[in-house]
């Protein structure tokens, strides 16, 4: 198993490189009125609009800052209308890849009910790795505002 | 003690001794004439008791013998017993004391037995008449315990005696009859001796008694004469010692310095009071040794008077005088010290001129000297600045070169660093590219593996290559920013060096104007050491003469101290006599 490696301030989050779709450069992205912060915007991915989360925000509190390794993880995940769906997830220092095995992860023991999307940790040499839970980063409501809106673009830009 | 009280008290002493001998000399010679009279008295008295017994014996005993016969009649015929009664019958007063007495040691009358003094007395009589001597004796003699003056004379036996007193058988027979033999003791007589005697004596005290109350007689006269004497004595003395006495007191009074009232009391003497003014008229017109001294007293007093007077004056003005000069003395001793310390200041002062003004005239040579030393050091200077002006502007040129150079070094820099981000890019990418590689691999599982490998070495590469772009990165950077700081400091050193030739330019104007102003002071400098040489001879030359009056303000003192000190001696000279005379009071002279 690779895990994608991705940091927020000095601590280190992974994603299944399984659920990736591509790791992109960040782009200007269209805002979404009235989102919640964490909600970096829409993004145009080969004709599908898909809605990206800044992790940076929605775990550490601060928006990700512009560097040259930050960049937007496109995961793909199934949404409650069992369609596949791909978001976007804004990162920092997103240069890394590890391999480990699946048996190695452990669960925290604890899970606060706003975090339910940070997953199980894994320990290497420099510490400890929690996993994303891709399927609960999105809220169900926010979602289904989110694709709404994405549709809504996709009709506006099919129709042009 | 008052020469009067001496001479009173001399003249009666000399009285009373004159007056005490004379009583005794006098009181001498009538003890003896006394005695002398006692002793004729007794005699007197004596005889004429003998002279009645033998007129007794020789007259009226035969004529009696005649008329009765044979008795015996002791009326008519004894001798003594006549005498007894004629000396009986003498008034006790005209006796002067005097006894007499017939004692015998045979004794026909009992009342004329001899007592034991008288025995021997008559014992010794009786050895008088057996030597041969007339049997008479008188002189002092002890009787009945009583000293007295005796005169006795012994009765010698004679043959008529014998009749009636020599054995009684001789004896007639009337005295038989009337004095019977056996009871009497007028019998026995020896012939030829001396057994029975006439005495008369007078006590030595009844003598002496007359010869005491003759003494109070005469010391009471003396007495008498004495205190006439010694208030004549009085009379004279006081005559002769009341001027003397005036004259004394006056003569206090000058003593004690009373000039005034030694003048009142001459004049009281001789104007005022009746007596002494007549005594004084009377010396005036007669005048005695005490009326010439009264006279010579009044006019010395006058004159002591005026001359005390005068002295007292003269000693106030010569007082005053001496305290003027010697106030006057002290100020000028003050004046002279002040001048001597003004000298002495003086003296120093042009000392240190004369030390000062040679320090300074070598001070001025030294300073020549520098100041020759400076204008060749300036001209040097001025060589040396004209140098470094040049060398600043080369300076300034090269400085301005090396600006743009840098300025050319930022630009490189600055394409560097685009190239660099282009590298830091193209790493990036890489980077993605091989992550997103490795993702893709790992999806195709077992088939992926060697790409996955790929993948990572590449990544390896990428990210090795943006980390030697990053350091290049920082390295130009670093350079850009050190060439903009050495631009900018070599920007402010060019204009610090324009600056520092334009000073170097004005400092080059100012030394050759210092060197134009010390070449013209040279010659100055020359004069003033010239005029500090001649300043420093003269202060010398001050100096000397200051010493000189310093000197001599020193003698002045001393001989100042000198006058004050005589100032002081006849001060208190003055002083004295001014004492010694205001003892004397001056009347309005």
């Amino acid at each position: 198993m690779l895990l994608l490696i991705f940091f927020v301030g000095k601590e280190r989050y992974g994603i299944d490189s399984r659920k990736v779709v591509e790791v992109v450069p960040v782009v200007n992205c269209k805002p979404v009125p009235h989102a919640p912060s964490h909600v970096a915007g829409l993004l145009s991915y080969r004709g599908d609009i898909v809605p990206v989360v800044d992790l940076s925000a929605l775990i550490g509190g601060a928006p990700a800052r512009h560097l040259l390794s930050t960049r937007v993880i496109l995961v793909k995940y199934v949404g409650a209308d069992a369609n596949e769906h791909i978001l976007g997830l804004l990162a920092e220092r997103v240069t890394e890849t590890l391999k480990c095995r699946e048996e190695d992860f452990k669960s925290p023991g604890f899970v606060a009910s706003a975090g339910r999307y940070l997953g199980d940790l894994y320990i290497d040499g420099e510490g400890m790795i929690q996993r994303i839970v891709v399927e609960a980063v999105l809220p169900e409501e926010l979602r289904r505002s989110l694709f709404a809106e994405a549709e809504k673009v996709a009709d506006a830009l099919s129709a042009s | 003690m008052k020469i009067k009280t001496k001479f009173m008290l001399a003249g009666t002493t000399f009285c009373v001794a004159l007056s005490v001998a004379a009583v005794w000399v006098d009181s001498y010679f009538l003890q003896n004439i006394f005695f002398d009279q006692y002793k004729e008295k007794a005699r007197i008295l004596l005889y004429s008791m003998r002279a009645v017994r033998a007129h007794t014996g020789t007259v009226i005993r035969p004529k009696a013998t005649e008329l009765i016969g044979e008795g015996f009649m002791t009326e008519l015929q004894s001798t003594s017993y006549a005498a007894n009664g004629v000396f009986a019958k003498i008034p006790e007063e005209n006796r002067y004391g005097l006894n007499f007495k017939t004692a015998s040691i045979k004794p026909r009358n009992p009342g004329n037995r001899a007592n034991e003094a008288e025995t021997e007395l008559i014992k010794l009589l009786d050895e008088l008449h057996i030597k041969g001597k007339e049997p008479v004796w008188q002189g002092f003699r002890q009787l009945n315990g009583v000293e007295n003056y005796v005169i006795a004379v012994g009765e010698v036996n004679k043959p008529a005696c014998m009749q009636c007193h020599g054995r009684p058988e001789e004896a007639p027979e009337g005295m038989r009859k009337l004095y019977p033999v056996a009871q009497d003791d007028g019998y026995g007589h020896l012939p030829d001796r001396v057994e029975s005697a006439e005495i008369v004596s007078i006590p030595v005290s009844a003598v002496e008694a007359s010869v005491d109350r003759l003494r109070i007689y005469s010391a009471l006269i003396s007495i008498f004469i004495l205190t006439i004497a010694l208030v004549g004595i009085n009379y004279f003395l006081n005559a002769i010692f009341r001027p003397v006495r005036r004259v004394t007191d006056v003569a206090q009074q000058i003593a004690g310095g009373d000039l005034q009232g030694a003048s009142e009391s001459l004049d009281s003497y001789s104007e005022g009071g009746s007596r002494p003014s007549e005594q004084v008229e009377q010396r005036k017109k007669e005048p005695d040794e005490t009326g010439k001294l009264l006279n010579s007293f009044n006019i010395m007093a006058h004159n002591l008077n005026s001359l005390v007077g005068q002295v007292q004056n003269s000693g106030i003005q010569v007082t005053t005088s001496a305290t003027e000069i010697a106030a006057s003395a002290r100020e000028l001793e003050a004046t002279a010290a002040q001048q001597a310390i003004s000298l002495n200041e003086v003296s120093t002062t042009s000392n240190e001129i004369f030390a000062t003004s040679q320090e300074l005239a070598g001070t001025v040579q030294q300073v020549a000297g520098m100041v020759s030393g400076t204008a060749t050091l300036a001209g040097q200077g001025q060589n040396g600045l004209a140098d470094m002006e040049q060398i600043m502007r080369r300076l300034v040129t090269a400085t301005t070169t090396f600006s743009a150079r840098l300025s050319t070094i930022n630009e490189k820099a600055n394409n560097i660093g685009s190239i660099i981000t282009t590298i830091a890019k193209v790493a990036d990418q890489t980077n993605l590219l091989s992550l997103n590689a490795a993702i893709e691999a790992e999806k195709a599982g077992e088939y992926g593996l060697g790409f996955s490998v790929v993948a990572r070495e590449i990544r390896r590469l990428a990210d090795q290559t943006g980390v030697a772009a990053q350091d290049i990165e920082h390295m130009v950077t670093a350079m850009q920013s050190a060439v903009s700081a050495g631009v900018m400091e070599m920007d402010k050193f060019s204009e610090e060096v324009r600056r520092g030739v334009e000073e170097v330019t004005g400092v080059g104007g100012m030394l050759g104007q210092i060197i134009a102003q010390v070449q013209d002071l040279e010659p100055q400098f020359e004069a003033v050491k010239v005029g500090m040489q001649a300043q420093s001879a003269g202060a010398q030359q001050i100096s000397e003469a200051i010493n000189q009056l310093s000197e001599a303000a020193e003698q002045t003192r001393a001989s100042l101290q000198e006058f004050k000190d005589a100032t002081v001696q006849l001060n208190e000279a003055v002083q004295g006599l001014r004492s010694e005379v205001a003892r004397f009071r001056v009347g309005g002279a």
